[in-house]
């Protein structure tokens, strides 16, 4: 390799590593580490206090060699004495700061003065680190700012301090996007006027009133994503204010009544993205299934008990469907169930809590063309029979097989996760371009089913068996590894 | 469909489909400055000094079974929470050959300016690199490392702070 490509091409390559690959390349040989470490291929870079520490001499460094070229920092884990200063002071271009779990006394952001083109600031995890000074420094010293991130209000040094929700305001209204995803948020915007820039917002909300205020200021929204913690009783009565320019919303719901979601999902404009938390009935999900809009591509409810042997039918799914997460534990699909996913033909994920049965699996795999993604969470019901079905799929199917890419299966019964069922998945057609595999319950696996793995799906690139594989030994994983 | 013949670095003549062929912006706008519209045996093949026999023919199958693609989209919001792309399957298997000849293709599709190409085929290089360690990736691509050992500590120390795995 060395002297057939020139770096034109080598460097090429290099351009698709992450950074962890990158470094892995500059110890290889003196041309390797001459290439990987041109500073066009790293513009983003993420360090991590938890992993190396984040002293000045690295600081400097990395500011000496990167410069100019410098454009996202992503820091983790920064204590008070990392010397962040040594860094930001070198790295004049830098249009993007991302800081999570910093320390309480670290203040990092008081070196925002350095910053002048930053254009996005994203903050996590990091208890008090934005301040009344920092606000200030962000409006007067980052002209070009216009993405702000904030995970909760404890990132806040005093959110109750009135001069800190009018600069907060004064500052989103120079905003082209701002996500305050935390259930309090709104007290934060209760000063917000209009925000006629602000194009993309993601925002949680109490009830309907403060909802309905917050995007009364934001007129030319394109993106919107919200997320409803409480009961929300009031939706009956939404007066949603006019935008125009909505091309994709989400809506994020942490109850699952019909009732009070569906004013909500019928009057927002460009739903796109749709997500349940909490215990949804089987009669809700009919009536909120019905009225979805044509051109939802993602459809999820989480924690929920959805009972779906209680009902003889189901509506159909949207023909755009491109995420369905159907996480309803303790009953079994039902026909009717498979029947309305598999007449999604454009589904790419599918993650399904509902304990599988044997003619579930051929079912969607002979059905969903499109479908990369495949995760199942209740197998205990799935027999051998239900393996052996695998091998058969392309006389199933009336369409092309899905590319899958990734196959969870989850809390099988340990007698029908044998070494033959292992063998049957290999051996079927839609094993051949599985990137990642996940068994669960292998206790009767042996070193056969590495075999079968091994020789059944050539672009594995991750295999994770859980449970007690007690019969694998050490050795023989470590072999399959290196192959 | 009108078929044009190549004359490859290594003398063959090879005669590929001018529909496809045009998926090489060299070989479009080639075709296009000669008039070039059908296979006349008179006409003399198109020299091309850089391309082995083997690998255009390669490039020319990957362009004849991508040649209905639809354009790459356009940065689509909607595919934040899917997975990153990969290669299809139909690519990984397509590219799985020694790594001579991987390289002959790379350097094939970039002289020919077959831009899906030559993404793809470093991707499935960058795939080979992915999650391995210095040593490993030495092996696989049969580099020599010339560091001597207080340079080669030097780097490692210097990498530290990549590591994220």
């Amino acid at each position: 390799m060395e002297n057939i490509l020139p770096d034109e091409l080598l460097t090429q390559i290099l351009s698709e590593l992450d950074q962890t690959s990158l470094g892995r390349c500059a110890q290889l040989s003196r041309r390797w580490r001459r290439l990987a470490t041109q500073p066009r291929l790293w513009r983003k870079i993420r360090i991590d206090g938890y992993r190396c520490s984040l002293d000045a001499e690295l600081m400097a460094r990395l500011g000496d060699w990167l410069g100019d070229s410098l454009q996202e920092i992503s820091i983790k884990c920064l204590k008070s004495n990392d010397n962040l200063r040594e860094l930001l002071v070198r790295a004049e271009n830098l249009t993007s700061l991302s800081i999570h779990s910093a320390s309480e006394s670290c203040c990092a952001l008081r070196y925002l003065g350095l910053c002048r083109n930053l254009k996005e600031l994203r903050v996590s995890e990091s208890r008090k680190l934005v301040t009344e000074d920092s606000l200030n420094l962000l409006l007067y010293s980052c002209p070009e700012l216009s993405v702000l991130e904030i995970s909760s209000l404890d990132d806040f040094w005093d959110d109750t301090n009135p001069r800190v929700g009018r600069l907060f305001s004064t500052l989103v209204s120079h905003l082209t996007s701002l996500s305050v995803c935390f259930a309090d948020a709104t007290k934060l915007l209760r000063d917000l006027t209009k925000c006629p820039r602000l194009t993309s917002l993601n925002f949680a909300f109490p009830d309907i009133a403060s909802f309905v205020r917050i995007l009364r200021c934001t007129p030319n929204l394109a993106c919107l994503r919200a997320t409803g913690y409480n009961s929300l009783d009031d939706a009956a009565n939404l007066q949603l204010p006019a935008l125009p320019h909505l091309r994709r919303s989400d809506l994020i719901f942490h109850e699952a009544r019909a009732e009070t979601t569906m004013p909500l999902i019928q009057r927002v404009p460009a739903l796109k993205v749709l997500s349940f938390c909490g215990n949804m009935s089987v009669t809700d999900y009919q009536r909120i299934a019905q009225k979805l809009p044509a051109n939802l591509t993602h459809l999820v409810l989480f924690r929920s008990e959805t009972d779906w042997t209680q009902v003889d039918s189901l509506p159909p799914l949207p023909a755009s469907l491109r995420y369905l997460v159907l996480e309803t534990w303790g009953v079994d699909t039902t026909p009717q169930l498979i029947g309305a996913i598999t007449a999604c033909s454009a589904l790419e994920h599918v993650t399904l809590a509902s304990s599988a049965t044997d003619d579930l699996l051929p079912a969607l795999l002979s059905r969903l063309p499109r479908l990369r993604c495949l995760r199942l969470t209740d197998c205990r019901r799935l027999t051998s029979q239900a393996w052996a079905n695998l091998r058969h799929l392309q006389s199933l199917a009336a369409s092309p097989l899905p590319d899958l890419h990734e196959f969870r299966i989850e809390n099988c019964s340990e007698s029908s996760l044998t070494d033959e069922a292992v063998a049957d998945l290999c051996a079927s057609p839609v094993a051949r371009g599985l990137r990642r595999l996940q068994l669960h319950s292998c206790n009767q696996l042996t070193a056969a089913s590495l075999a079968s793995i091994a020789s059944g799906c050539p672009w594995l690139s991750e295999l994770k068996l859980l449970g007690s594989h007690r019969l694998i030994r050490q050795a023989d994983l470590q072999a399959f590894h290196s192959a | 469909m009108p078929g044009i013949k190549l004359l490859t670095v290594d003398n063959e003549i090879v005669e590929v489909d001018a529909d496809t062929a045009k998926q090489s912006l060299l070989l479009r706008s080639m075709l296009h400055d000669l008039g070039v519209t059908e296979i006349d045996d008179d006409e003399e093949a198109i020299s091309l000094p850089h391309v082995t026999a083997a690998a255009l023919r390669k490039a020319m199958a990957w362009c004849a079974h991508h040649k209905d693609d639809p354009p790459p989209p356009e940065d689509d919001e909607n595919a934040r929470d899917l997975q990153p792309q990969q290669l299809s399957s139909w690519d990984a298997e397509f590219l799985r050959m020694d790594q001579s000849a991987l390289f002959e293709l790379i350097q094939a599709a970039n002289y020919l300016d077959i831009r899906g190409l030559l993404d793809t085929a470093c991707k499935a290089v960058a795939d080979a690199i992915r999650g391995r360690s210095p040593e490993e990736i030495r092996k696989a691509f049969n580099i020599r490392c010339d560091f001597t050992p207080q340079e080669e500590e030097q780097v490692r120390r210097e990498t530290e702070w990549c590591e994220e795995k």
